[in-house]
C-alpha cells in the first residue's frame, strides 16, 4: 500500500497534545493534508504544525469537538472531509485518566473514564468509517492496561480493554471493504496526561507500571511509527512493555496473578509500615 | 450455615440456571431482576427444586441502570438477609449488529447494562463483604470478553470492558478475603440468545456455530464448580476453552482464520 506510510490525508482525536500532538507533527513533515479533533485548540500547537509543513500548500484544519458528543463528532468530521477530503489514515488518540482503587473511585470519575475513551473510540470510528476508503486505515489508540490488569485502574482498564475489543471487532467487520483497523498499547508515555496522573498516583500502581516500562514522548513514538509502517495490526511500543505483553499471553494465569499479588501486597506492607511518605508520593 | 446466593440477572437464562443450581446445592437465594412477573416464576422454580424447607428464596425486582434506588435496594436487601457468601453478576444484554448499523444509543444502552450495571452492582455490595472479609464475587462475562467477533461491536466491547474490570478488582481484593471470578461462557441455549438468533447477523451466526451452543444446566454446573474451585478465569466447555487459548496465544492467527472463514463462506466481500 503506497499510502500506508505516507497518507494524503490524516485525521486524529486529541491532536492537541501528547501522542496526538506527536502523530500530527509527524504526518505533516511527511506531506499529508490534516485535520485534528480536540476539545481545546491551542493556537500555538496549530502555528507549530503549520511551520512543520514542508510544502506550505497542505491544510491543516482544526475542529473544537468532544468524542463524547457522537453528534458534534460526526459533523466536524464531516466539515474536515469537505476541507482536505476522505481520510486515508485516521487515528483515535483522545483519552483521559482517572486512577483509585474500585472503593474510593467516584462514579462520575469512572464514568468519565468510559466516556471519552470507550464512547470516544467508537464515535470517532463510527464518524470516519463511513467516509473512508479501501486502502484506508483506522488506528485506535488503546493502552497497555487495555490486555493487562492494574492496581486502581478499573476505571481505565475497564474502558480499554473495551476499546481493544472494539479494535478486534472492527478489523473484521472492516476488512471486506479494504479498510485496515489497528491498536496502540503503550506503556506509559512522558505526556500532560501522566504527568497530571503522577502528581497522585498510587504506590502500588506505581510499582507495577515501573515493569511495563515507562518511555520518553520519542521512544514511544519511534515504536509507535515503527509498528504503523510495517502496517502492524497491534502495535506495543518498547521492549519492556512487549516482553509484559507476552507474559501476558503466554504465562498461564496462576502464575502471572501469584506474581503480580505478591508485588502488591509488599507495597500495601510498606504503605502501611510508612504511611508518611505513601501519603506524599500520592 | 447456609452459604447465601445473591444473582442479577436471575429471573432467566444462565442467572436462573445457577440459581437452581444453588437452590439444589441447599443455598439460600436472593434473585435480582427488573421484571416482577419472570421473577415470581424464577423464585418458584427454585422453590421447586429446593432441598430443604428452611431454604430463602426471594426475588428482588430492581434495575440495576437506575443507580440511585439500586443503592438503596441492595442497601435494604444486605440488612434484610445479610451479606452474600457469593455474588453472581449476570444481568446482561445481547446485541448482534455490525458496528456500523449500531446506533450511538444503543452501543450506551449495551455499555450501560452490561459493565455499568455490575460495576454498581459490586459497588453497592462490596462493602460489606470486606467487612465480613469473605465472599465470592463473580463476573459473567462472556467469550466475546476475550476475543473479537464479527457482529459484536458493542457487546464486545461491553464484556472485554467487563473483562478488564474484574482482572482489576481480582487484583485489588488479593489478601482481602474476598475472592473475583472471571466467567467467560460460549453461546449458551437462553431467552438471550433465542432472541439474537431470530435477527442477528448471519455472520456471527457462523462464526459461534464453530463453537458450539450450551445447555443452561450443563453450563450452569461448570460454572459452579470453577467458582468452588475459586479458578479465577472459567471458561465452561472444551470446545470454548479451545478457541479461547487459541486467540489469546495466537491472536493474529486467530484473527486471520476468522477473516478466512468468512471469506470462505460469504465470499471476499462477506
Amino acid at each position: 500500500m503506497a499510502g500506508l506510510k505516507n497518507p494524503k490525508t490524516f485525521f486524529v482525536s486529541g491532536g492537541m497534545s501528547g501522542i496526538g500532538k506527536a502523530f500530527a507533527l509527524e504526518y505533516v513533515r511527511r506531506g499529508a493534508d490534516v485535520a485534528i479533533f480536540d476539545l481545546v485548540l491551542d493556537d500555538g500547537v496549530l502555528k507549530e504544525l503549520q511551520d512543520a509543513r514542508k510544502n506550505k500548500s497542505r491544510q491543516i484544519v482544526a475542529f473544537k469537538s468532544s468524542v463524547t458528543d457522537a453528534g458534534q463528532l460526526t459533523g466536524s468530521v464531516k466539515q474536515a472531509v469537505e476541507a482536505i477530503g476522505v481520510p486515508e489514515l485516521a487515528i483515535n488518540c483522545a483519552g483521559v485518566q482517572r486512577a483509585q482503587p474500585f472503593a474510593e473511585l467516584p462514579r462520575e470519575d469512572f464514568e468519565l473514564v468510559v466516556q471519552v475513551n470507550l464512547f470516544g473510540s467508537r464515535n470517532f470510528a463510527a464518524a470516519v468509517l463511513p467516509h473512508m476508503q479501501q486502502g484506508g486505515r483506522l488506528v485506535l489508540v488503546a493502552s497497555m492496561a487495555g490486555f493487562a490488569a492494574n492496581y486502581s485502574y478499573a476505571a481505565y482498564s475497564a474502558s480499554k480493554f473495551g476499546v481493544i475489543g472494539l479494535g478486534k471487532v472492527l478489523r473484521l467487520e472492516c476488512k471486506p471493504r479494504g479498510i485496515d483497523v489497528g491498536l496502540i498499547c503503550p506503556p506509559e508515555v512522558d505526556t500532560p496526561m501522566v504527568v497530571e496522573e503522577a502528581k497522585h498516583m498510587h504506590p502500588v500502581s506505581r510499582r507495577l507500571k515501573d515493569l511495563g516500562g515507562s518511555l520518553s514522548l520519542e521512544e514511544a513514538m519511534q515504536g509507535i511509527f515503527a509498528g504503523l509502517d510495517a502496517g502492524n495490526s497491534v502495535i506495543i511500543p518498547g521492549t519492556k512493555a512487549k516482553m509484559t505483553y507476552l507474559c501476558n499471553r503466554y504465562l498461564p494465569d496462576f502464575i502471572m496473578n501469584t506474581v503480580v499479588d505478591k508485588i502488591v501486597q509488599s507495597e500495601l506492607k510498606k504503605m502501611a509500615s510508612d504511611p508518611v511518605s505513601a501519603n506524599r508520593s500520592r | 450455615m447456609r452459604k447465601r446466593v445473591y444473582i442479577t440477572g436471575g429471573s432467566s437464562g444462565i442467572g436462573l440456571g445457577l440459581a437452581q443450581y444453588y437452590a439444589k446445592m441447599g443455598c439460600d437465594i436472593i434473585l435480582m431482576a427488573r421484571n416482577q412477573e419472570k421473577l415470581d416464576a424464577a423464585v418458584s422454580a427454585c422453590n421447586s427444586v429446593a432441598v430443604n424447607s428452611g431454604q430463602v428464596i426471594k426475588g428482588e425486582s430492581l434495575d440495576i441502570t437506575d443507580y440511585h434506588s439500586l443503592a438503596v435496594a441492595m442497601d435494604k436487601v444486605v440488612s434484610r438477609d445479610g451479606a452474600p457468601d457469593l455474588l453472581i453478576l449476570c444481568a446482561g444484554v445481547a446485541g448482534n449488529q455490525r458496528f456500523l448499523d449500531t446506533t450511538a444509543d444503543e452501543f450506551d444502552r449495551i455499555v450501560d447494562i452490561n459493565l455499568a450495571g455490575s460495576r454498581e452492582v459490586v459497588r453497592a455490595v462490596l462493602p460489606c463483604m470486606l467487612q465480613r472479609r469473605s465472599g465470592q464475587v463473580a463476573f459473567v462475562s462472556s467469550m466475546a470478553g476475550l476475543i473479537g467477533l464479527y457482529g459484536y461491536g458493542a457487546y464486545s466491547a461491553s464484556k472485554f470492558a467487563v473483562t478488564g474490570l474484574a482482572q482489576v478488582l481480582r487484583q485489588e481484593l488479593a489478601g482481602s478475603g474476598v475472592r473475583v471470578h472471571l466467567i467467560c461462557p460460549p453461546e449458551v441455549n437462553t431467552p438471550m440468545i433465542a432472541a439474537e438468533s431470530a435477527q442477528g447477523v448471519p455472520q456471527t451466526r457462523f462464526l459461534k456455530d464453530l463453537v458450539g451452543t450450551m445447555e443452561i444446566d450443563v453450563a450452569a454446573k461448570k460454572i459452579a464448580r470453577g467458582i468452588s474451585k475459586h479458578q479465577a478465569v472459567i471458561i465452561p466447555g472444551i470446545r470454548a476453552s479451545i478457541m479461547a487459548w487459541t486467540a489469546r496465544h495466537f491472536p493474529e492467527l486467530f484473527a486471520r482464520s476468522s477473516q478466512w472463514l468468512l471469506r470462505w463462506k460469504f465470499g471476499q466481500q462477506y
